[in-house]
C-alpha cells in the first residue's frame, strides 16, 4: 500500500503542474512556445505571446528582395500590400508614382515640411545638386528630431524627385534609395511596436532569426506579426461551469480524484496530518498560479474602502465614456483621455476625485477623504443618466 | 502630508524667463534644468549649435545669484585647464594656485566630447567626487555645483564621445532642437531685446536659497510603490530585446530624485507616477544602450525607453 501511496505522490507532482497549466493556457494544448528553426523558409508560423494569445507570425516572400529599381517599382511594392502598412499609410502613400507635386505636398502631415517645399516649389526653379543636398540633410535634422514620420518623408522625397532637374538621373536613383530607406524604417518600426506584445526571450528569438538572415536592404522581409482568430480564454470558474463533456475535463476531474486518494492515502499509510498534505499541494499550486498573474494587471482591489472608491469610479467612467484605462495609463493621462468625453460636471467630479486619490494614495494623506468620498457618490450615480457626453 | 508651493526656483524661472518669453519654447529645458539642480545632479544638453544652450544656463545662473563659468572643450585642452594648477610666483618664490574654471556653480562645458578623453574623465572624476585634486591637495568645489555640457549630435569628425560609464554621470540628458516656425519669427524679431533681457537679468535668489530649495526638494515623499514602479522600469530596460546594456542602479537613484524635484515644481511634496513617467526619457535614454544592428536600422534608445514606459503597469490600487 506504501508503494502505491508513493507512486500516488510522484504522480500528482507530475499532474498538478499539467492541470495548473491547461487551466492557465489560452488554448489547450496549444504550445508555449515555438523554437524557430534556423534557416526560416516557411511563411507562416504559430507562437503564443505573454498573455497567451497566439500570434500567426508571416515572413514575407523572397520576391520582395528586389530593390525598387524605378518610382514604378516602389509603387507597385506598395500596392502588393506585402509591406505591413496600416490603410491610413497606404492611404497617403497611394499612386505615389503618378501623383502632382501640389497633390504630394497636400499629402504630408508636418506644416514645416510642406511649408518648405511649397515655397520651393512656387519658386519654378530647378534644384541644383547642393541645393538638394541640404534639404536632404534637413530633412535628416527633422527626421532625427521626430518632427517627421517616415511616411512625411517619403512624400517629400517623392516631391523633390519632381524638383530636380529631369536628366539627373544620379539625383533621381539617390532619392528613390532614399525612399526604399524610409519605407524600410516604417516596416522596421511596426515590427518593433508589435514585438512589445512577445515575451523578451521570444523577441529575442524573433530578432535574432530576421536579423541574422541576409542583408536587411533591400531584403523587406520582417516578420508581420497577427493576431489568429481565438478560442477565449480557459478560466476555473468556466471549467466549473462547463456542461458539455470534453478530454481536457476528464482529466482535469480524474486528476482531482487522484488528489483525493492520495491524500487519503498518505494519511492512513503515513499518519501525516491532512492540514499539512493540503498546504504542501496548496503550496505548489500557489507558486504556479503565482506565474500567471505576474504579467497580468491585477484586478483585485485593495482592503482600503477610498482606494476602492476611485478605482471604481474608474470603472465607472469606463462605462460612461467606452474609454478603458490601460495597465501602463497614469491617472493624469486617464483623465485627460476621457476628459472630453465626459459632460462637464462630472470632469469636475472625477478631476477631483483623481487628484484626492493620488494625494491620499501616494502622500499617505486623509485629508482627501471626503472629497473622495462626495465625488464617487456622484460619478457612481451619473451611471443611470444618459446623457454622459458633453453637450455641444 | 500636505501640497507645498512650487518650488521658488521654478516659479522665478517661469516668471523671469518662461512668461516674459526671454527664453522662447525652452520651457520644458528649463524645467529639467531646475529639477536638475534641486537633485544636484549633471546636465547634458544635445543639440545643433544656435539653439541657445549657453543662454539658457547663463539666464538660469543670473537668476539664482550663482557663478557661471563656461569652458570650450578642444582636443588640446589639458584637465590643468579646466581644474587649475600651482604656478610659480617669482616675486614671492612660493607656488600659487591658479584656480580653473572648475571652481564655480554652475558650468557650462560646450562640446564636451571635443575634449580628448584625459581632459573628459578629470572633468567626469571631479563632476562625480564634487571635488578636484591638484599636486596631491584635495579641493572641495562650492555647492551647489551643477555641470551642464553640451553635445553637438552632426559632428562626427575630431570628436571623442564619451564612453558609457561616463555618460552615466549626467543626471538627465536634454536634447534640445529647433523652435516652431512661430517662435523663430519671435526670436527674430526680438534678437536684441533678448540679448538685453539678458544682459540685465539681476540674481532675485543666492547661493543659500537654492541649498535650501535643494534641501525641500530632497524631502519630497516617495511612496513604497512609486519605489517599486521606478524598478520595474529600470528593470524593463534591462529585458527589452533591443537593448544591448540597459539601465544601471544609478539610474534608478537618478530617476527617484529627478521625479522628487519635478513633483516639487509642480508644487506637490509627494510623487505621483506622472513625475516619474515626465523624467524617466530624460533620465535613461543616455543610460541604455541599443544594439548596433538595430541602431542602424533607425530604433533609438528613447524609442526603446518610450515603449518601455508604455508596457510598465503604473502602481495599483
Amino acid at each position: 500500500m506504501k508503494y502505491y501511496a508513493l507512486l500516488l505522490i510522484l504522480l500528482l507532482s507530475i499532474l498538478t503542474p499539467i492541470v495548473i497549466g491547461q487551466i492557465d493556457r489560452h488554448t489547450l494544448g496549444f504550445p508555449d512556445k515555438v523554437k524557430l528553426p534556423e534557416n526560416i523558409t516557411l511563411h507562416t508560423i504559430i507562437i503564443s505571446d505573454k498573455s497567451g494569445v497566439n500570434k500567426s507570425l508571416k515572413i514575407y516572400p523572397p520576391s520582395v528582395e528586389v530593390a525598387p529599381e524605378s518610382i514604378e517599382d516602389l509603387e507597385k511594392l506598395i500596392k502588393s500590400q506585402k509591406l505591413p502598412l496600416s490603410t491610413r499609410d497606404l492611404n497617403r502613400l497611394r499612386d505615389i508614382g503618378d501623383l502632382s507635386i501640389s497633390e504630394i505636398i497636400s499629402r504630408i502631415e508636418s506644416e514645416e515640411l510642406r511649408n518648405l517645399l511649397h515655397k520651393l516649389y512656387k519658386s519654378n526653379t530647378t534644384l541644383t545638386r547642393s541645393e538638394l543636398e541640404s534639404i536632404l540633410s534637413h530633412l535628416k535634422t527633422l527626421k532625427a528630431q521626430g518632427k517627421i514620420t517616415p511616411v512625411d518623408e517619403i512624400l517629400a522625397l517623392r516631391a523633390l524627385m519632381d524638383l530636380i532637374s529631369s536628366g539627373d538621373k544620379a539625383a533621381a536613383q539617390d532619392l528613390l534609395g532614399y525612399m526604399t530607406l524610409a519605407l524600410r524604417e516604417l516596416e522596421v518600426e511596426k515590427f518593433i511596436s508589435k514585438l512589445v506584445e512577445f515575451t523578451p526571450t521570444q523577441q529575442l528569438s524573433l530578432l535574432n532569426t530576421t536579423i541574422s538572415e541576409k542583408p536587411l536592404l533591400p531584403g523587406m522581409r520582417l516578420p508581420q506579426l497577427a493576431p489568429l482568430p481565438s478560442s477565449p480564454h480557459l478560466k476555473l470558474s468556466q471549467l466549473l461551469t462547463l456542461t458539455t463533456f470534453s478530454p481536457q475535463l476528464l482529466v482535469i476531474i480524474a486528476s482531482l480524484a487522484l488528489i483525493i486518494v492520495g491524500v487519503v492515502l498518505l494519511y492512513r499509510e503515513f499518519h501525516l496530518s491532512i492540514p499539512s498534505i493540503i498546504t504542501y499541494f496548496v503550496y505548489r499550486t500557489r507558486t504556479l498560479l503565482h506565474r500567471r498573474s505576474l504579467f497580468s494587471d491585477s484586478t483585485a482591489l485593495s482592503n482600503d474602502l477610498y482606494l476602492n472608491m476611485y478605482w471604481n469610479s474608474v470603472k465607472a467612467v469606463e462605462i460612461l465614456t467606452g474609454v478603458k484605462r490601460n495597465a501602463n495609463t497614469t491617472h493624469r493621462e486617464y483623465l485627460k483621455q476621457v476628459s472630453d468625453k465626459l459632460r462637464e460636471d462630472l470632469l469636475v467630479a472625477f478631476t477631483s476625485i483623481t487628484k484626492a486619490y493620488e494625494e491620499y494614495r501616494y502622500a499617505n494623506s486623509k485629508r482627501t477623504v471626503q472629497l473622495i468620498i462626495e465625488n464617487y457618490e456622484k460619478l457612481v450615480k451619473s451611471i443611470g443618466t444618459k446623457t454622459t457626453h458633453k453637450s455641444n | 502630508m500636505n501640497g507645498v508651493s512650487v518650488s521658488k526656483i521654478f516659479s522665478i524661472i517661469k516668471k523671469e524667463l518662461i512668461d516674459r518669453e526671454i527664453l522662447i519654447e525652452k520651457d520644458l529645458e528649463l524645467k529639467l534644468i531646475v529639477s536638475a539642480i534641486l537633485s544636484r545632479g549633471h546636465v547634458l544638453m544635445e543639440g545643433v549649435p544656435g539653439v541657445a544652450k549657453t543662454y539658457t544656463c547663463k539666464a538660469v545662473a543670473r537668476l539664482l545669484g550663482l557663478d557661471f563659468k563656461r569652458v570650450q572643450m578642444t582636443p588640446d585642452l589639458l584637465p590643468s585647464d579646466i581644474i587649475g594648477y600651482y604656478i610659480y610666483d617669482q616675486r614671492s618664490g612660493t607656488f600659487v594656485l591658479r584656480k580653473g574654471p572648475i571652481f564655480t556653480n554652475i558650468l557650462l562645458v560646450d562640446e564636451v566630447n571635443r575634449a580628448s578623453p584625459r581632459t573628459q574623465s578629470a572633468l567626469l572624476e571631479a563632476m562625480q567626487e564634487r571635488q578636484v585634486t591638484i599636486e596631491g591637495e584635495v579641493f572641495k568645489l562650492k555647492e551647489p555645483f551643477i555641470v551642464i555640457a553640451t553635445e553637438n549630435p552632426i559632428e562626427m569628425e575630431g570628436v571623442f564621445p564619451l564612453p558609457e560609464a561616463q555618460v552615466d554621470r549626467f543626471l538627465v540628458k536634454i536634447i534640445t532642437g529647433y523652435t516652431t516656425h512661430q517662435g523663430l519669427v519671435k526670436i527674430a524679431m526680438r534678437a536684441d531685446e533678448i540679448e538685453e533681457a539678458i544682459e540685465n537679468l539681476k540674481p532675485t535668489l543666492n547661493r543659500e536659497d537654492v541649498l535650501e530649495e535643494i534641501k525641500v526638494a530632497r524631502k519630497v515623499y516617495v511612496d513604497n510603490s512609486i519605489y517599486d514602479y521606478v524598478a520595474n522600469i529600470v528593470e524593463e530596460t534591462r529585458k527589452h530585446s533591443a537593448i544591448r546594456l540597459g539601465a544601471s542602479p544609478r539610474a534608478a537613484i537618478a530617476l527617484v530624485k529627478m521625479a522628487k524635484a519635478w513633483a516639487y515644481c509642480e508644487g506637490r511634496n509627494y510623487v505621483i507616477p506622472d513625475d516619474v513617467k515626465a523624467v524617466a526619457k530624460y533620465v535613461l535614454v543616455h543610460r541604455v544602450l541599443v544594439k548596433p544592428e538595430l541602431e542602424i536600422q533607425g530604433v533609438t534608445s528613447s524609442r526603446v525607453v518610450e515603449e518601455v514606459l508604455s508596457k510598465v503597469p503604473v502602481p495599483k490600487p
